[in-house]
C-alpha cells in the first residue's frame, strides 16, 4: 500500500513540531545522539513492537523522514485465497493457536500501521468467541485485514453480513416476525453514528430490514421469507429497505463522519481531537468517499499526533507487544517466530483478543495504567527469563537500559527509581532484569 | 524477570494464574497515612502463587508458568465490590475519616438518608449469568399450570424443601436454606427483551427499559458514593471485570486471582528493589530530566494517573496481602466460584475498605438438559456460599454482610425439549441479616406476557434500591434513575 502525497499544511505543522523547542540540557545523555522523543513517540504509535535498533536509528532522523520511512516499509499481512493459512480449520485448533497467530503478526518487525488498524477494527466492530466460532472469528480477521485502511462503507457492509457478527449480535436468529434489535441498535449507537442521532423507531425499522440473514456451514445466506418486504421509515426516509440500503443510509448520515473519525483519532493519537480538527477530518473522510487511509494520514501528519502533552495509554496487548520487543521476543523458542502465546497472560492483563468485554470493545482509557494492571504486569515480568542475547547486549547501567528501550526523556521520578535500583542491585544480569522491569512498568513506557 | 519463582505454584481451584483487570486507576495520591492504615490491616503472609512466565521456557526448559484455564468466553464479566467494615479493628472510624482523600469529582447528594450506624456493611453480589430459572429454584410445585407447561421438568417433591402447600425450594440449596435464605419473587425488568446482552447491560448499568443506558455500572456508582479514600472500595472477582462495577471515580478494581501480588512482599532483595523502584517511580514531584523538553507542569494527566497507578498497586497489594489462597481447596469446592468466595471471605476479614464485591457464576443458559445443569450449578453455589458464610461467622461478619444474587432474566415457563428458552421475571436470593422464606408476590402462571413469559412483580430498580439504600445507606436517588422505594420487610435492619 503506498502512502499518498503529504498534505502541505500537515507537513508544515510536523516540521515545526519536529524541531527541538529548546537546547538539550547537560543531562540529556541520549537526546543529542538520537534526536527527538517526538519522533520516537510517533514510531511507537505506528508499530506494535518497534525494536530498539529501529527506534534508535529513526530517532536520529527528523520525524517526518522517520514516519514516511515507516509507512513505506511496512508489510501488509493480508493472506489471499491461496495462502496455506487458509487451509487451517481453526475450529479444530486451540484458542491459544489463534491468539498465537495474531500476536505473531503484531510483533512482526515489519508490521505497522495496517496491523494497528486491524486491532482497532476488532475493538470497534467487535465480535466475541462467546458467540462466534474460532473459524468465524478468523474469517472476520481477514475481513479487517482487507479493509483496515480501505473503505469504511465497504467494511460496514461486509461486517453487517459477516458470520461472526451475525452470531455475536443475534442477526442469525432474527426474522421479520420477531426482529432482533441487537445489531441495528449497535450499528447506529456504537459503530457509525453515536447516540442521539436516531430514534428507537429507527432501531425497530433497522431490525426488520436487517432480518433474514442466516449463518450456515457453507456461509452466510439471506432467506427472503424471513425478511421484511414492505415500506418502513428509517432515519426519516420511507421505502423498502434491505441490509445494504440501511448501511448506505447510515454511512450517508451527517453524524457518521464525525463519529467515525473521532474514534479513529482517539485510537491513533490517543486523545480527543479538538472540534475543528474533527471537522477537518470529517471533510477529508467525506471528500474521499469514506476511504479510511486519508483520514489516518491526516491524523498522523496533523497537529495532535506527536503533541508532547498528549500521551496515549498503551492497552495491555500493545504493552505486551512492546515489552516483548524490548525483552527479546525471539527468546523463548529456538526456532522462533515469537514467544509461545498463552491466553491466560491476556486474561491476567484483562484484555483477551476475540473476547471483548462487550460490544463496545475495550475501553481506551487510563484504567490500563491502574493498580491491578501494574500488579498483573509485574507478575508476568517476574517469571520472564531474559534471553542471553539481551543480557549480552544491554549494559547493566541506567543509561544502558534506557538506551536499549529508546526512552530518551524520562521524568525525575523514573530516573530516581532507576538510579536507586542500580545502586542497590549488584551489577550483573539481575540488575539488567530489574532495570528493564522497572522501565517497562514506568509511566513513560506505559504510555506511548 | 527471572528469579525467584514463587514459592509454590498456585494450587487454587481454578488455577487461574491470577490477575486482574482493573478498572480504574487509583485516586489521588494518598500519602503515608493511608499506607500506614493498610499496613495495620495487612495480616498474614502474601498468597503464594506464581503466575506463569511471560515466555514459556525456563532455563531448564521446563515451563514455569501455571497455565490457567484459557479464555473460553463463557462468562461475560464479573465484578463487584464490597464495603469494608471499619469498626472491627484497631483503626477507628475517625482515623479513616482523617485519611480521606479529597474528592475531586462532583459529590452526589448523600444527605437524604443517614448512613446506617454501627459496623460498616459489605454487599456481595453473585451474578448468575445466562438467566437463572426462578421456577426451578423456588418451585410452585402444586401449580396445575406449571405441571402442564413443564411435564417432564417439574422436580419430584423429594427434591424440594416444602415451604407450604404451594412452594418448595430446591434441595440443591439446602445448606444455605438451613443457614437462612430469603427468596425474593418475581424480579425482573418490566418490558425487557430476550437478549442476554441487552438485559445484562440493563442489570449491570441499573437502567430500566426505555431509559438511556447509564455509562457507569450500578455497583460502580454505589462505590463512588461509598468511597472514603480506601485504595479499593469495589472489587470484581472472576475472569473479567464486570461492567456492573464501572465507576466514575477510580474506586473499583478487578482481580481474578490475588496471587498477582505475590511478589510485592517477597523478602528477597530483587523484589524488594522492584517494590522500592515502583514506590519511587510513583512520586508525583519529579520534573522531567534527561534532556527534557517537558516539565512537570506540562505533564499530561495520563502520566499523573499512571504514577498514581504505580503507588496504588502497592496499596492494593497490601489489601491483598492478608489473603492467603494456598489452602482454599481444603475448604471450598475446587472451582472458579469456590475460589471467588474464598477470596471474598478473606478480603472482608481483612477489613481494608472494600464495600462491594461482585462474583460471577454460570452458565445458567439452560436451553437443554436443564434439570441436570441447573441442579449442578445451584449445588456449586450452595457449597461455596455456605462455606463463605461459615467464614463470615468466624470473622464476626455475619451481620455485616449481605449476599444478593442477580440474573439477567428467568426462563420461559413452557419447557422446550429438555430445557427452557429465555424468559422474563425470575427470582433472587438474599442471605445475611434476612428472614427465611419467600417474599413478595409470585408472578402469575395463568397470566403470561405476549411472549409467554412471567410478568415481573418487583422491578430491578426496587431490588437495587433495597441493596443500595436499604443495606448500604446510599440514597436510591443518587444511584438509580427512578429513585424507587426500598422494598419494606426484606432486610432485618
Amino acid at each position: 500500500m503506498s502512502t499518498p502525497p503529504l498534505r502541505r499544511p500537515f507537513r508544515d505543522a510536523l516540521t515545526r513540531l519536529a524541531s527541538p523547542a529548546s537546547a538539550p540540557t547537560s543531562r540529556s545523555l541520549f537526546a543529542a545522539q538520537t534526536g527527538s522523543d517526538r519522533t520516537l513517540r510517533a514510531i511507537r504509535r505506528l508499530r506494535f513492537a518497534p525494536s530498539s535498533q529501529e527506534l534508535n536509528r529513526f530517532a536520529s532522523a527528523p520525524a517526518i523522514d522517520a514516519i514516511s520511512g515507516l509507512l513505506e516499509s511496512e508489510r501488509i499481512y493480508n493472506p489471499g485465497p491461496s495462502d496455506p493459512l487458509m487451509g487451517r480449520d481453526w475450529n479444530n485448533e486451540s484458542y491459544d493457536s489463534l491468539l498465537q497467530w495474531w500476536f505473531e503478526r503484531m510483533i512482526s518487525p515489519d508490521a505497522g500501521l495496517h496491523e494497528r488498524m486491524v486491532w482497532f477494527w476488532h475493538g470497534h466492530l467487535t465480535s466475541s468467541q462467546q458467540k462466534a466460532t474460532r473459524s468465524q472469528l478468523f474469517a472476520q480477521q481477514l475481513l479487517f485485514r482487507q479493509h483496515a485502511l480501505g473503505n469504511f462503507r465497504d467494511l460496514l457492509q461486509a461486517i453487517t453480513v459477516d458470520a461472526a457478527m451475525l452470531r455475536y449480535l443475534d442477526g442469525d436468529a432474527s426474522d421479520a416476525a420477531m426482529p432482533n434489535e441487537n445489531f441495528g441498535r449497535e450499528l447506529m449507537e456504537l459503530f457509525a453514528l453515536g447516540i442521539g442521532h436516531y430514534e428507537e423507531s429507527d432501531i425497530r425499522s433497522a431490525a426488520k430490514a436487517l432480518a433474514g440473514w442466516r449463518v450456515a456451514d457453507q456461509g452466510v445466506t439471506f432467506t427472503p421469507e424471513l425478511g421484511f418486504d414492505a415500506p418502513l421509515t428509517f432515519l426519516g426516509e420511507r421505502k423498502r429497505w434491505d441490509a445494504q440500503s440501511i448501511v448506505n443510509k447510515v454511512c450517508d448520515h451527517p453524524a457518521c463522519a464525525p463519529f467515525v473519525t473521532a474514534k479513529i483519532h482517539r485510537f491513533v493519537a490517543g486523545s480527543t481531537a479538538p472540534p475543528e480538527f474533527i471537522e477537518e477530518l470529517s471533510r477529508i473522510f467525506v471528500d474521499n468517499n469514506l476511504e479510511i487511509r486519508p483520514v489516518v494520514d491526516a491524523i498522523i501528519w496533523g497537529p495532535t499526533f506527536v503533541d508532547a502533552e498528549t500521551t496515549r495509554v498503551r492497552q495491555p496487548i500493545e504493552w505486551l507487544a512492546a515489552t516483548s520487543a524490548v525483552l527479546g521476543h525471539e527468546a523463548s523458542t529456538p526456532t522462533a517466530v515469537g514467544p509461545r502465546v498463552e491466553s491466560w497472560w491476556f486474561d491476567q492483563l484483562g484484555q483477551i483478543p476475540f473476547v471483548p468485554p462487550n460490544v463496545a470493545g475495550w475501553p481506551d482509557d487510563t484504567r490500563w495504567v491502574s493498580a491491578g494492571q501494574v500488579l498483573a504486569r509485574a507478575n508476568l515480568l517476574s517469571n520472564f527469563t531474559l534471553p542471553q542475547k539481551i543480557i549480552d547486549e544491554v549494559e547493566p547501567t541506567v543509561e544502558g537500559v534506557l538506551r536499549h528501550c529508546a526512552l530518551h526523556t524520562v521524568s525525575s521520578a523514573t530516573r530516581a527509581a532507576l538510579d536507586e535500583a542500580a545502586a542497590n542491585q549488584p551489577a550483573d544480569q539481575r540488575r539488567v532484569e530489574l532495570l528493564l522491569a522497572l522501565t517497562v512498568l514506568s509511566p513513560e513506557f506505559s504510555l506511548a | 524477570m527471572t528469579t525467584p519463582t514463587p514459592p509454590d505454584q498456585p494450587t487454587s481451584p481454578n488455577d487461574r494464574g491470577s490477575t486482574s483487570e482493573s478498572a480504574d486507576s487509583p485516586s489521588e495520591p494518598t500519602g503515608p497515612s493511608r499506607r500506614k492504615f493498610l499496613g495495620l490491616l495487612a495480616g498474614g503472609a502474601a498468597g503464594a502463587a506464581g503466575a506463569g512466565a511471560l515466555y514459556v521456557s525456563n532455563q531448564d526448559g521446563t515451563p514455569n508458568a501455571t497455565a490457567p484455564e484459557t479464555a473460553n468466553g463463557a462468562d461475560p464479566s464479573t465484578s463487584s465490590s464490597a464495603p469494608p467494615d471499619s469498626s472491627s479493628t484497631s483503626v477507628s472510624p475517625d482515623d479513616m475519616a482523617a485519611d480521606q482523600t479529597p474528592n475531586t469529582l462532583p459529590a452526589s447528594p448523600s444527605t437524604s438518608v443517614p448512613l446506617p450506624q454501627g459496623p460498616m456493611r459489605t454487599l456481595v453480589v453473585v451474578e448468575l449469568n445466562g438467566g437463572n430459572d426462578g421456577l426451578a429454584t423456588l418451585v410452585p410445585y402444586s401449580s396445575r399450570q406449571l405441571q402442564k407447561l413443564r411435564p417432564t421438568l417439574l422436580p419430584a417433591e423429594d427434591d424440594l424443601i416444602l415451604l407450604d402447600n404451594d412452594f418448595g425450594v430446591t434441595r440443591s440449596l439446602e445448606k444455605n436454606w438451613n443457614q437462612g435464605l430469603a427468596l425474593v419473587q418475581g424480579i425482573g425488568i418490566p418490558g425487557g427483551t430476550g437478549s442476554h446482552f441487552e438485559m445484562e447491560r440493563r442489570w449491570w448499568s441499573g437502567t430500566e427499559m426505555g431509559a438511556t443506558l447509564a455509562t457507569t455500572g450500578f455497583l460502580g456508582r454505589l462505590c463512588d458514593e461509598l468511597d472514603q479514600g480506601q485504595p479499593i472500595t469495589g472489587l470484581t472477582l472472576g475472569t473479567r471485570r464486570s461492567p456492573a462495577m464501572l465507576s466514575a471515580k477510580p474506586v473499583t478494581a478487578g482481580l481474578t486471582n490475588p496471587s498477582v501480588s505475590w511478589w510485592v512482599n517477597q523478602q528477597n532483595s530483587w523484589f524488594t528493589n522492584l517494590r522500592q523502584g515502583i514506590e519511587t517511580m510513583s512520586a508525583q514531584t519529579g520534573s522531567a530530566q534527561t534532556g527534557s523538553r517537558q516539565t512537570d507542569t506540562q505533564q499530561s494527566e495520563s502520566i499523573t494517573i499512571a504514577r498514581n497507578g504505580l503507588g496504588s498497586a502497592l496499596d492494593f497489594a497490601d489489601v491483598l496481602s492478608g489473603v492467603d489462597v494456598s489452602n482454599v481447596t481444603d475448604r471450598y469446592p475446587a472451582n472458579a466460584l469456590g475460589w471467588q468466595f474464598a477470596i471474598a471471605a478473606q478480603v472482608i476479614a481483612a477489613n481494608a475498605g472494600v464495600r462491594v464485591i461482585h462474583i460471577t457464576h454460570g452458565n445458567f443458559d439452560t436451553h437443554d438438559d436443564q434439570d441436570g445443569t441447573h441442579k449442578h450449578l445451584l449445588r456449586q453455589l450452595d457449597d461455596a456460599m455456605s462455606q463463605f458464610r461459615i467464614e463470615l461467622a468466624e470473622s464476626g461478619n455475619t451481620d455485616n454482610v449481605l449476599i444478593a444474587t442477580t440474573s439477567e432474566f428467568g426462563r420461559r415457563p413452557q419447557q422446550s425439549g429438555t430445557g427452557t428458552d429465555h424468559g422474563a421475571a425470575s427470582m433472587a436470593m438474599l442471605a445475611g441479616p434476612v428472614e427465611n422464606g419467600r417474599f413478595g408476590e409470585h408472578p402469575s402462571l395463568a397470566k403470561l406476557d405476549e411472549n409467554d413469559n412471567l410478568v415481573p412483580t418487583l422491578s430491578m430498580s426496587e431490588f437495587y434500591a433495597t441493596l443500595g439504600e436499604g443495606w448500604l445507606g446510599v440514597p436510591a436517588s443518587s444511584v438509580i434513575d427512578a429513585a424507587p422505594p426500598v422494598v419494606p420487610g426484606l432486610l432485618k435492619t
